[in-house]
């Protein structure tokens, strides 16, 4: 049996994304749909591998975010509980359904975690997806640590069902991957025995959301919201513990950090508190309350001033007093996640505590360390396939002038020396997108390469454009049979499956290539010199083309020979 | 209970996580609050890898002048991470340098760790070396270094959890194939470092 699944109303050591799926299975979650992204990946890869046990959970691995989303729309307006995850800009990727969502709403309860990555520990921006949930106004759940991303799960199903509204659960980093204790409950087994189909119940006038529905439609959104904000000042994990006259707001993983560091200082009996975890609807009664009750209040929270500004308003408008104090006085930054020690400096600023030292070393070797980028894999296929295509174009004379637009994935670390090939990123299929651009404002060759799961992702499209408009560059597609940087998830031109979806079929990316009636070339990167020879007449050639360099990822295919 | 604050470092695919995770786990079993921190994803790429724990607090990061402890299952590791601890810290390290790439390739250089070292044991007084590698080796399999540092740590005391506890937790972890090497190499560990305190 999975291990997620094993043990009942115990305490378990799980990580905050493996607390969110014993969540949605102590739930009755049904239906699951996910594109990988760290540092959300593990919550969709142990659902995937639970349908060994659970016949009544289905849980797919769709192209991109935005599918995702779509799919666990649907099973929920079909009246199952369904769940969906992705990392903070996955949900850039799939904004476009979930602001829809939020107006045509759902039936079964319906989930959707936003993994933040504050620090930018393996993204390419640190936004703040709390704002999100304002921008669709849907409610929002921020966890502090595996006990709560669980036990928020569990609020979240009935919630989303009692307003018909997907409900926004949102972790950072530091609490998918910290790993804790989590007091569980049981899994309803029997539930899971059977998949128990659901019905559409058609009702055009609300699923569709042309503009006369959708004006309707924003103003119930909007009468919700109302009640919501009701439910969130009187939430149990929004916690209101009143002490002295100094106070500290705080969500997230911060809330950690705060309790720590008042026990550090000696002052958990002399600051009042007020932790939030259900945090949109801002629940303004509740800080009503707390403001009223301190003379100052230190907002603690990593990235945008959220709760900050929420607080400042609320002063604002009840004439409040109460010093408000956070990033506005730069007492905390806007970037990068915090340490407990930074919270704790901030906090002695904050409230003038006098005569309190830290201790930090006076040494500092960090000069004279080597550093340790993060590299390809030892045998990886990607070196060679940059390797032989930097050779040709340097046999050209033209490497140097030559753009190359990359992608997201383990490749990306062809940025590193000595390769020095990734030229041009901004997200996920962007490396498709921009040649056009390039193409049309430079005579410098293009050559950009992508990832196989990047490129059915948000690569297809792009594609198109290139023919129908006409554009010229190379595009090498670096077909590793896995999605590799995530912990090696499905991908559709995959060879070697999974046993889950081992029936599955093959979409090979030379086909694509061959609908579209682009010239392209299939190459084994480890033969080079053949490789070489291949790709060649492609380079040399001033037109749109495709190179599928196809060799698996070296720690995949070393796991799937040991069968596991 | 006062918090305990700790770190494991050492390079992507040294298995730092199992380390926590037995720990964790043993900490379960004996009714003590845990927390710790994994790296996932780029980082695991041969990358700088830490991972806090914290026993009998909350925060899931060790941060500047924090630590109780330090293991470092890389000796230059060991010295990347003196901020995080403070005088009485104590320290594990395993002595064996893994040289990343850009030093194998040549464009970088890894610096004698000697006189590094000599000006980081004037400050703290309490740093233990372990032959991290060869015992692992006599364990049977250098993938067992992890539980040859767990070991160690163990032997100096610096979780409030003696040796039983965690053996007990990880062969509850490890499937059976594994128990011997890895029993072996935790003793190892723990012997070594008991015949040099």
């Amino acid at each position: 049996m999975h291990p997620i699944l094993k043990g009942e109303n115990c305490k378990k050591f799980l990580l905050g994304n493996e607390a969110i799926v014993r969540g949605a299975v102590e739930s009755c979650v049904q239906v699951g749909a996910a594109y990988p992204g760290t540092p959300s990946s593990e919550i969709g890869n142990n659902l995937f591998q639970m349908q060994k046990d659970l016949a009544g959970l289905y849980f797919e691995f769709a192209v991109n975010e935005k599918v995702a989303m779509e799919i666990v729309g649907a099973a929920s307006a079909c009246g199952l509980r369904a769940i969906t995850c992705m990392k903070h800009v996955g949900l850039n990727v799939a904004s476009d359904a979930f602001m829809s969502l939020a107006y045509v709403g759902v039936e079964g309860g319906l989930v959707v975690v936003t993994a933040d990555d504050p620090s930018c520990h393996s993204s390419q921006n640190e936004q703040d997806n709390r704002y999100y949930a304002r921008l669709a106004q849907v409610p929002m759940f921020e966890a502090f640590d595996p006990h709560t991303a669980y036990a928020l799960t569990k609020e979240a199903f009935p919630l989303s069902e009692k307003f018909k509204l997907p409900v926004l659960l949102r972790t950072t980093t530091r609490v998918s991957h910290a790993r804790g204790v989590v007091e569980v409950g049981s899994v309803p087994f029997e539930f899971y025995q059977t998949f128990k189909k659901g019905t559409f119940k058609k009702d055009p006038f609300r699923f569709v959301p042309v503009p006369a529905v959708a004006r309707k439609e924003h103003k119930l959104l909007l009468e919700k919201l109302e009640e919501l904000q009701n439910l969130a000042n009187s939430f149990k994990f929004n916690q209101f513990i009143p002490r002295g006259k100094l106070g500290i707001c705080v969500s997230g993983v911060a809330v950690n950090y705060v309790i720590d560091a008042l026990e550090d200082l000696g002052l958990q009996d002399e600051v009042s508190l007020l932790i939030l975890t259900f945090t949109y609807p801002f629940p303004e009664k509740l800080a009503l309350e707390f403001l009223s009750q301190v003379e100052t209040c230190f907002v603690v929270e990593e990235l945008e001033p959220y709760l900050e500004e929420n607080l400042r308003v609320l002063a604002y408008n009840y004439g409040l007093k109460t010093k408000i104090l956070g990033k506005k006085e730069k007492l905390l930054p806007r970037y990068f996640e915090f340490t407990p020690t930074q919270v704790k400096e901030a906090l002695v600023n904050a409230f003038n505590l006098k005569g309190i030292n830290f201790e930090i070393p006076p040494l500092d070797f960090s000069a004279v360390l080597p550093p340790r980028p993060p590299v390809l894999c030892p045998g990886c296929p990607h070196r060679e396939t940059y390797k032989l295509i930097k050779e040709v174009l340097q046999e050209m004379g033209i490497e140097e002038q030559t753009i190359y637009p990359t992608d997201i994935g383990c490749y990306t670390l062809g940025i590193q020396p000595p390769l020095n090939m990734a030229d041009y990123l901004l997200c996920m299929g962007s490396s498709v997108g921009a040649p056009c651009g390039f193409d049309i404002a430079t005579d410098q060759r293009v050559v950009a390469f992508i990832g196989d799961s990047t490129f059915f992702h948000a690569g297809l499209s792009p594609l198109v454009n290139a023919k129908f408009n006409k554009h010229k560059f190379t595009l090498v597609v670096l077909d590793n049979d896995t999605t590799a940087m995530t912990g090696h998830q499905p991908v559709p031109s995959q060879t070697v499956k999974s046993p889950i979806i081992q029936d599955h079929p093959t979409i090979p990316i030379h086909q694509i290539a061959e609908a579209l009636d682009i010239p392209y070339v299939v190459i084994n990167p480890y033969k080079k010199e053949e490789a070489k020879e291949l790709v060649q007449p492609l380079l040399e050639k001033q037109e749109l083309s495709v190179i599928i360099a196809k060799a698996p990822c070296i720690l995949y295919k070393t796991k799937s020979q040991k069968g596991s | 209970m006062k918090k305990i604050k700790g770190l494991v470092v050492g390079v992507g695919g040294q298995g730092i996580i199992l380390f926590t995770r037995v720990l964790g786990e043993a900490c379960i079993k004996a009714d003590i609050p845990v927390i710790v921190s994994e790296v996932h994803g780029m980082a695991q790429r041969g990358g700088v890898v830490e991972s806090s724990i914290c026993l009998f607090g909350k925060s899931p990061y060790t941060s500047e002048g924090e630590a109780n402890f330090i293991v470092a299952f890389e000796p230059a590791e060991a010295l990347r991470f003196v901020k995080r601890a403070k005088k009485e810290t104590k320290f594990v390290i395993s002595k064996d340098p893994i040289l990343p790439l850009a030093v194998k390739e040549g464009v970088a250089t890894y610096p004698d760790l000697n006189p590094l070292f000599e000006e980081m044991t004037s400050y703290f007084k309490h740093v233990f070396f372990i032959p991290g590698e060869d015992l692992a080796k006599e364990a049977g399999s250098t993938k067992a270094l992890n539980m040859v540092m767990l070991g160690a740590a163990t032997s100096l005391g610096v979780f409030p959890l003696g040796r039983d506890a965690l053996v007990e937790a990880m062969l509850e972890l490890l499937p059976e194939k594994l128990h011997e090497v890895n029993l072996k190499a935790f003793d190892l560990g723990f012997n070594y470092v008991k015949s040099i305190l």
